[in-house]
């Protein structure tokens, strides 16, 4: 905690101050009916289905899904960092910019400088055969046109930033001389030295054990607000979405299948999923008991009929037919500014509590 | 580090002074008496005994061991008088048949050998290295399959085979190249290498096969790992990460190559005699065919200790290039 | 594809197993034996060399003769075919057995034992192999046939490979829980090994035959190619290649070098090509392919 210095006040209150969203500016990353298709050994297997979303500067947009739900096929997509065997349609806008739409050689200059992205596995994001001061040094002269000794100042400048203590000396360290939650913050040093505009954490904290955890997400919430990014918060963790999220997106089959604000879904969830998956979700209150979801989670290879979610649902029974066979869209709530469900049962009710 | 390198630096010599004691044990305990090939025929029981101390062969197998590291550290002397003969350190035997030290007979010849491997050594991985990732960015392409294909044919083909087809395609048929005899380099540099260009090949090809099989499949890895995503997320075009995943190939190739040179000294045994150059295999098969236990003995154990000597100088380059190692 | 290779590489594999099991029949059938001088089908004036063409192949001998001595080609390669796999076939067989076995008890047994083994099979993996087959050639008892000689030592160095994967693989299966399961019943150690583990060890157990008999073909006919395994007075493959390296130089009978060596490659080749195909469907890990 106290390694954390000036980053310290940060935490639990953050999305009081940031309930709502700031409507009156441009987003920096906006994504339009994005979709993502992996050519596979038996035809094409679709990863993201027409995902719409949309994060401003300084806010904190989460993510949430099952693995398998498309979210860090999203984020790739967002990076235009995919393979060649997948295809994306829809357009990726960063600064106004389309990612999709531009080739490769246009990319390379935007990555970093204005949308970073950083890993669930800092040791494997990390190249071992390389200090952690290089590849920062690295990373920043990309972007840069400086001499090593300034870049190497900035490096120490980040590592001091992130937490690092005795960053001076430890910017000649090889990764696997960090420990855990260091080489996360190092990582984000990579990540963070070219003031990106838009960063895209890609289950930041799964790795890493619990103290660490909230470490490394009071960091991400202080960067921020200092550098006034827009953070793309990609979890299955609920937990960590409560705490330091603005704008909460829940993926299910490659689809968004509710979002809105953290009040919106964490006092209002419409959607069984979602429900299901706060229900799912550890805390002191109902004794950490986690509520298992019953079923398998729709993936592209075998995606059902009608509403993806339907064979796993708890009301799909009620509502009968239309669960099967029709696919309900994401539609705004009523009486809320952008609360959003796709979702037969609840388009004009409440679920019941859970 | 410093510490590191001492610790393989005592197992290494652990393991020699092993192999040296079950070399003893197995060879000068052996049915086949060394004096008696010496005493030629016929031999007067007297005689024998002559040669059988001159030689040191009347003592057993153990002593013999000792005396034999005596001779590798101080040298030794094999007889007295006028006859004796002096075999100064570091002492790999003797040979009566020649009556000269095998360490001389080894000097001799290592120039042949070590020319044979270091230069089909630096072939195999300048064709693998290069190959081998080439084949992993085109993969599923035909530069793939071409370089998968001809790496599974290199592999399977013996040394000697592809030797003698060489001769035959280079040598005979379109007449480019010499087909036998080694010239040394500092009669000729021209000629030596010259000389020497189908061997490297020979050597080269068959050893590059391993390496391209395995830095394809090393680079697919590396080419998916996080790390290297992680590097174009800052920016980096391309290129840049090419570079750097080939850079992680080295790492494990070092490996390969540290259990490989086994495989480059047997393949250059086999050149040698493809070649008819007089190298450290031909040496140890001349041995073999006069009876001469001292030669045969010392050949096998100089052989030995050069492969652990090597691959101690693997581990310290290995060392000096994965910063994870130094820490062992 | 991959198996299309693998399938091809078993056909070529398996008919040149049946010419040399068959070698008494095919040259009966070519009319020749491999132990008849021909003096008069070689041209003494000039350094022995065949008369007719690429090495006096005709009707009557297949593949030519032997230069210098006239001795029919077909029936030396035929013959020499049947030393070589037999040699390879026995140090392969005893070899995958040590090395199965010294393999298993070193994953399944574990502790001190699979340390100082698993040193010592490491150590061995980049051992100068060669060098140590050639210098025992010198103290093996001149009584004891050739063959075996080969055949043996052969093995006893060539169980080292084998004993390295099958390490691997034992220590994978032995954590899974069936093995514990077994263990837990009071099952007796040897009836887990036998009848728990060696049945899941069958797909890896063909890999390392099918790789390890070509590695051992071309070994074994490499000491006779060096003039250290088998006497030049039994047919051998190595032996022919051996002593066709004078009259490769001068190019003047490239049959002689041809003819053994096409049917070596086969072999290596075939078992290589199969091997390599069995080593995909199984998904084994070998040294190359590893990590």
């Amino acid at each position: 905690m106290v390694e954390l210095g000036k980053n310290g006040e940060h935490g639990g209150s953050r999305h009081a101050v940031h309930t709502s969203p700031l409507l009156d500016q441009q987003p920096v990353l906006s994504l339009r009916d994005l979709q993502v298709t992996f050519r596979g050994t038996s035809g094409p297997v679709p990863a993201v289905n027409g995902v719409t979303l949309e994060a401003h500067a300084g806010q904190v947009v989460a993510i949430v899904g099952e693995s398998g739900s498309g979210k860090s096929a999203t984020a790739l997509a967002s990076m235009g960092l995919l393979p060649d065997s997948a295809t994306v349609t829809g357009s990726v806008l960063v600064e106004g910019t389309d990612l999709n739409a531009i080739p490769e050689k246009q990319r390379v200059p935007l990555r970093g400088s204005s949308i970073a992205m950083i890993f669930q596995d800092a040791l494997a994001a990390l190249n071992p055969y390389r200090t952690v001061g290089r590849q920062i040094i690295d990373a920043y002269r990309l972007h840069h046109d400086v001499d090593k000794r300034t870049a190497r100042e900035r490096a120490v400048e980040v590592l001091d930033r992130v937490g690092i203590r005795d960053a001076t000396r430890r910017v000649d360290d090889y990764p696997h001389e960090f420990s855990g939650g260091m080489r996360q913050r190092a990582m984000i040093a990579m990540a963070v030295v070219n003031d990106p505009t838009i960063l895209i954490a890609d289950e930041p904290t799964t790795a890493l054990d619990v103290t660490v955890q909230r470490q490394v997400l009071d960091l991400l919430t202080g960067l921020t607000d200092d550098l006034g990014m827009a953070l793309v918060l990609i979890t299955h963790d609920l937990g960590v979405v409560a705490e330091v999220a603005d704008q909460i997106a829940v993926m299910y089959a490659g689809r968004i299948v509710e979002s809105g604000s953290v009040l919106d879904i964490f006092d209002h969830p419409a959607h069984p999923y979602t429900q299901a998956l706060l229900g799912a979700t550890p805390n002191l209150e109902t004794s950490g008991r986690l509520a298992a979801i019953p079923g398998v989670p729709a993936s592209g290879t075998n995606l059902p009929s009608g509403c993806p979610f339907h064979p796993r649902c708890a009301f799909a029974a009620e509502v009968g037919e239309a669960c099967r066979t029709k696919r309900p869209v994401l539609e705004l709530r009523p009486g809320t500014p952008a609360h959003r469900a796709a979702c037969h049962f609840t388009t004009d009710r409440e679920l019941p509590d859970a | 580090m410093t510490s590191y390198i001492a610790r393989r630096l005592v197992v290494s010599l652990l393991v020699l002074l092993a192999i040296s004691f079950c070399v003893f044990m197995l060879f000068y305990s052996g049915p086949s008496d060394p004096a008696r090939v010496m005493c030629g025929k016929p031999c007067q029981p007297e005689r024998l005994t002559q040669v059988k101390h001159f030689m040191g062969t009347d003592k057993n197998a153990f002593v013999q061991w000792l005396d034999f590291l005596k001779g590798l550290f101080v040298g030794r002397t094999y007889g007295t008088g006028a006859e004796a003969a002096h075999c100064s350190a570091p002492c790999f035997g003797f040979s009566f048949d020649q009556r000269q030290s095998v360490t001389n007979l080894i000097w001799s010849r290592l120039p042949v050998t070590a020319s044979l491997a270091l230069g089909g050594a630096a072939v195999s991985l300048l064709v693998g290295m290069t190959l081998g990732p080439l084949a992993a960015i085109f993969r599923g392409r035909w530069p793939d399959a071409l370089v998968r294909g001809g790496s599974l044919f290199l592999v399977a083909t013996p040394a000697y085979l592809l030797g003698l087809l060489g001769i035959l395609l280079f040598g005979f048929q379109l007449n480019v190249v010499p087909v036998s005899g080694y010239v040394a380099l500092t009669d000729s540099p021209v000629d030596w290498a010259w000389h020497l260009v189908l061997p490297w090949c020979v050597i080269g090809l068959i050893n590059a096969a391993g390496y391209a099989r395995f830095a394809r499949n090393q680079m697919l890895d590396e080419l998916g790992s996080d790390h290297l995503l992680a590097q174009r997320a800052t920016g980096a075009p391309k290129r840049t990460v090419r570079r750097a995943a080939r850079r992680g190939v080295w790492v494990p190739i070092t490996t390969l190559f540290g259990l490989d040179l086994a495989m480059l000294l047997s393949g250059s045994i086999f050149t040698e005699r493809v070649f008819s150059m007089h190298g450290i295999g031909d040496l140890l098969i001349g041995g073999v065919s006069s009876h001469d236990l001292g030669i045969v003995v010392g050949t096998a154990l100089f052989g030995a200790a050069l492969i652990i000597v090597g691959n101690l100088v693997v581990d310290i380059v290995q060392g000096s290039i994965d910063p994870r190692v130094r820490r062992g | 594809m991959r198996s299309g290779a693998g399938r091809a590489g078993a056909v070529a594999l398996l008919l040149v197993m049946i010419a040399g099991f068959c070698a008494p029949l095919l040259t009966a059938l070519e009319g020749q034996n491999p132990s008849d001088f021909n003096g008069d089908l070689v041209d003494g004036n000039n350094g022995g060399n065949p008369y007719g063409s690429f090495g006096g192949v005709n009707g009557s001998h297949w593949f030519g003769v032997e230069p210098g001595t006239g001795r029919d080609l077909f029936a030396l390669v035929v013959y020499g075919l049947r030393t070589t796999i037999l040699i390879a076939l026995a140090a392969t067989v005893v070899s995958v057995i040590i090395g199965t076995a010294v393999g298993m008890s070193m994953g399944y047994l574990g502790g001190w034992f699979e340390t100082v083994l698993g040193r010592f099979v490491d150590f061995m993996f980049g051992f100068p192999t060669l060098l140590f087959l050639i210098a025992l050639q010198l103290i093996v008892p001149s009584d004891i046939p050739k063959p075996v000689v080969l055949a043996v030592v052969l093995a006893a160095f060539g169980w080292v490979g084998t004993a390295r994967l099958i390490h691997t693989q034992t220590r994978q299966l032995a954590a899974r829980e069936f093995i514990d399961a077994a263990r837990a019943s009071g099952t007796p150690l040897r009836r887990v090994l036998v009848g728990e583990l060696l049945p899941n060890l069958i797909g890896t157990l063909a890999v390392v035959v099918a790789l390890s008999f070509p590695a051992t073909v071309a070994v074994s006919a490499g000491l006779s190619f060096l003039g250290v395994g088998i006497g030049a007075d039994t047919p051998d493959l190595g032996v022919l290649i051996g002593s066709s390296i004078t009259w490769t130089y001068t190019g003047a009978d490239a049959g002689y070098l041809i003819f053994p060596s096409i049917v070596l490659l086969l072999i290596v080749l075939g078992a290589t090509l199969l091997g390599d195909a069995l080593r995909d469907a199984f998904d084994v890990r070998t040294e190359e392919n590893a990590r």
